[in-house]
């Protein structure tokens, strides 16, 4: 596995994580659209930017 | 309303869909490649539309806005889950699947476990678990159409009429043309319930929430805005879900089809974009529903009582672009299975067919499994939601397998037999008796339960020769990928 790839690993771990601590540690608390629904509006937006990002770097001899 | 207007409808979207098919159709070649696969030539626009329309199913528009309606953004979290996780699972696997299917020729996802572990068993138990798991869940979204003809026009269009309708249509594009076609018409589907989704979201918009959309929910329904769900529940929801793409065959087997690296990009952005827009679009629906119709006895009727209060021509664009989720999903459930139980189960059998008698059997299937599935949806049966809620519970039980595959020269075909059998059977168990021990879902379950025999028996055991170089060649596949491109 390439070090790129391990950081995808890293990336997954992090967003489980996060996923998984958010919702219980803050969002049973917010009862707003600028809390649950935002976090979750942002989190995809942030992966979609992160592996467009990784893919073009990583894969960036293929995509010639 | 009138079921004429349903009617004409239909026509109109099947001839639409069949001109497609037909133009798929003329450029079909030779054999189980170009029929399953279209010769792996697919690019990353269709590719992404034909990944989103297969994943996003009716559950979208009927079973997400009812857990939105009843249990708030909770269940937009837990779609979302999904989203971000199948994202980074993509941009790891699909390279993966794709190499080593230019490779060795793989055409499903079990053949490339059988071949990898050396053991022609092993695809064989990956297809019958396959088939007992995805025809129920087939028979699911039959269900949904023939109750959601029914209702909106009163009983004028049977259940088992609007139940029927689907899978003739997605026989139609599945068998003519095979992947292709299918390919096609989900493109054409995916745009069907992106224009249904956005034209329902106008119309919410303008005629309910002239102050605004979010602050009204805001203040009418804060409760749906705070996270309600116990972490058991969203461990035991959310678990399968993120291995969601890996696991289900028409699925993975999407990644054998592209064309070259640059679509395998394009399909996992697409993918991203589509899934995004439309879980949202879904999740809107879920909150505008509980303040247009609050108190409604069974949640999942949400989405049909925001319809009766749309104009026909509204109503109708949105029960085709559901009718289109159900299609794209069926016809692609049916394709992959049929592949698997020809070239698995009954190359299996007669290890010297022709491709050409598999090609047969495999089209032979096609009807056989609509018929199943249509007859399973015909008994209405509650044991039929658990089986499909086992759907994608059941299929953990080869997650350590599918992941040992690319990523553990150790693993072994003694250790995939010996881990996935008495998962599936646990998971399978604790679901019908509703037993959650420790008050943990039976996917929980079975994943440890698969993980550890997996893990132990393969220290154990010897694993093949082929082991190490499908690793190798597979964790090096930008470099191998090159001397596919020259």
């Amino acid at each position: 596995m390439k070090r790129s790839e391990l950081q995808l690993v890293l990336a997954f771990a992090v967003l489980i994580i996060l996923t998984f601590v958010m919702p219980f540690a803050v969002l049973k608390y917010t009862p707003t659209f600028s809390g649950g629904f935002t976090f979750f509006l942002l989190v995809p937006v942030a992966v979609i930017i992160y592996i467009i990002i990784y893919m073009t770097k990583s894969w960036k001899e293929l995509l010639k | 309303m009138n079921p004429l207007w349903i009617y004409l409808a239909i026509v109109i979207w099947f001839a639409v869909g069949s001109l497609i098919s037909w133009q798929a159709r003329k450029r079909l070649g030779k054999g189980v490649t170009e029929y399953f696969l279209a010769n792996r030539r697919i690019g990353g626009v269709i590719g992404a539309f034909t990944l989103s329309a297969t994943v996003y199913s009716a559950f979208m528009m009927i079973g997400l806005v009812g857990l939105v309606y009843a249990g708030g953004i909770a269940a937009f979290g837990f779609e979302i889950v999904f989203l971000v996780a199948s994202l980074i699972l993509l941009a790891l696997f699909v390279p993966r699947f794709w190499i080593a299917g230019k490779k060795y020729g793989y055409v499903t996802p079990s053949e490339l476990l059988g071949d990898r572990y050396k053991n022609r068993a092993i695809a064989v138990i990956a297809a019958i678990i396959f088939i007992i798991t995805l025809i129920p869940y087939t028979s699911v979204q039959l269900m949904g159409a023939g109750l959601l003809a029914e209702g909106l026009t009163g009983g004028g269009i049977p259940y088992w009429l609007g139940s029927l309708i689907l899978p003739i249509i997605a026989f139609v594009y599945a068998w003519w043309a095979g992947m292709r076609s299918v390919a096609w018409t989900d493109a054409l589907q995916g745009v069907i319930m992106l224009i249904g989704s956005l034209a329902l979201l106008a119309f919410v918009w303008i005629n309910f929430f002239p102050e605004g959309m979010f602050s009204t929910i805001a203040t009418s329904s804060p409760e749906k805005l705070k996270f309600t769900w116990g972490f058991n529940m969203w461990l035991g929801l959310c678990l399968p879900w993120i291995f969601f793409m890996l696991l289900i065959p028409q699925v993975s087997q999407r990644f054998f089809i592209l064309r070259d690296v640059r679509s395998i990009r394009g399909m996992i952005i697409g993918f991203g974009i589509f899934g995004l827009i439309y879980t949202v679009l879904v999740t809107i629906f879920g909150l505008a529903a509980a303040h247009i119709v609050p108190g409604l006895e069974k949640a999942d009727s949400a989405m049909a009582a925001l319809l009766s209060l749309a104009p026909v021509g509204l109503a109708l664009v949105v029960t085709i672009s559901i009718f289109a989720a159900s299609v794209s999903t069926i016809n692609s459930i049916v394709l992959s299975l049929s592949s698997i139980a020809g070239r698995d189960i009954y190359r299996a059998l007669a290890p010297r067919i022709s491709e050409d008698r598999e090609l047969f059997w495999g089209k032979l299937l096609i009807p056989i499994m609509f018929l199943i599935a249509w007859g399973f949806a015909q008994l209405k049966l509650g044991m039929i939601g658990i089986l499909s809620t086992m759907s994608s519970g059941g299929l953990m039980s080869i997650l350590p397998a599918l992941i040992g595959a690319f990523f553990w020269k150790r693993g072994t075909a003694t250790a995939v037999i010996s881990s996935s059998i008495p998962s599936v059977i646990v998971i399978g168990w604790f679901y019908v008796a509703g037993l959650k021990p420790l008050g943990l879902w039976p996917p929980v379950w079975g994943l440890i339960i698969s993980t550890v025999i997996y893990v132990v028996v393969s220290l154990l055991t010897k694993p093949p020769e082929k082991a190490a170089e499908f690793v190798d060649y597979t964790s090096n596949w930008q470099e191998n990928a090159k001397t596919l491109v020259d």
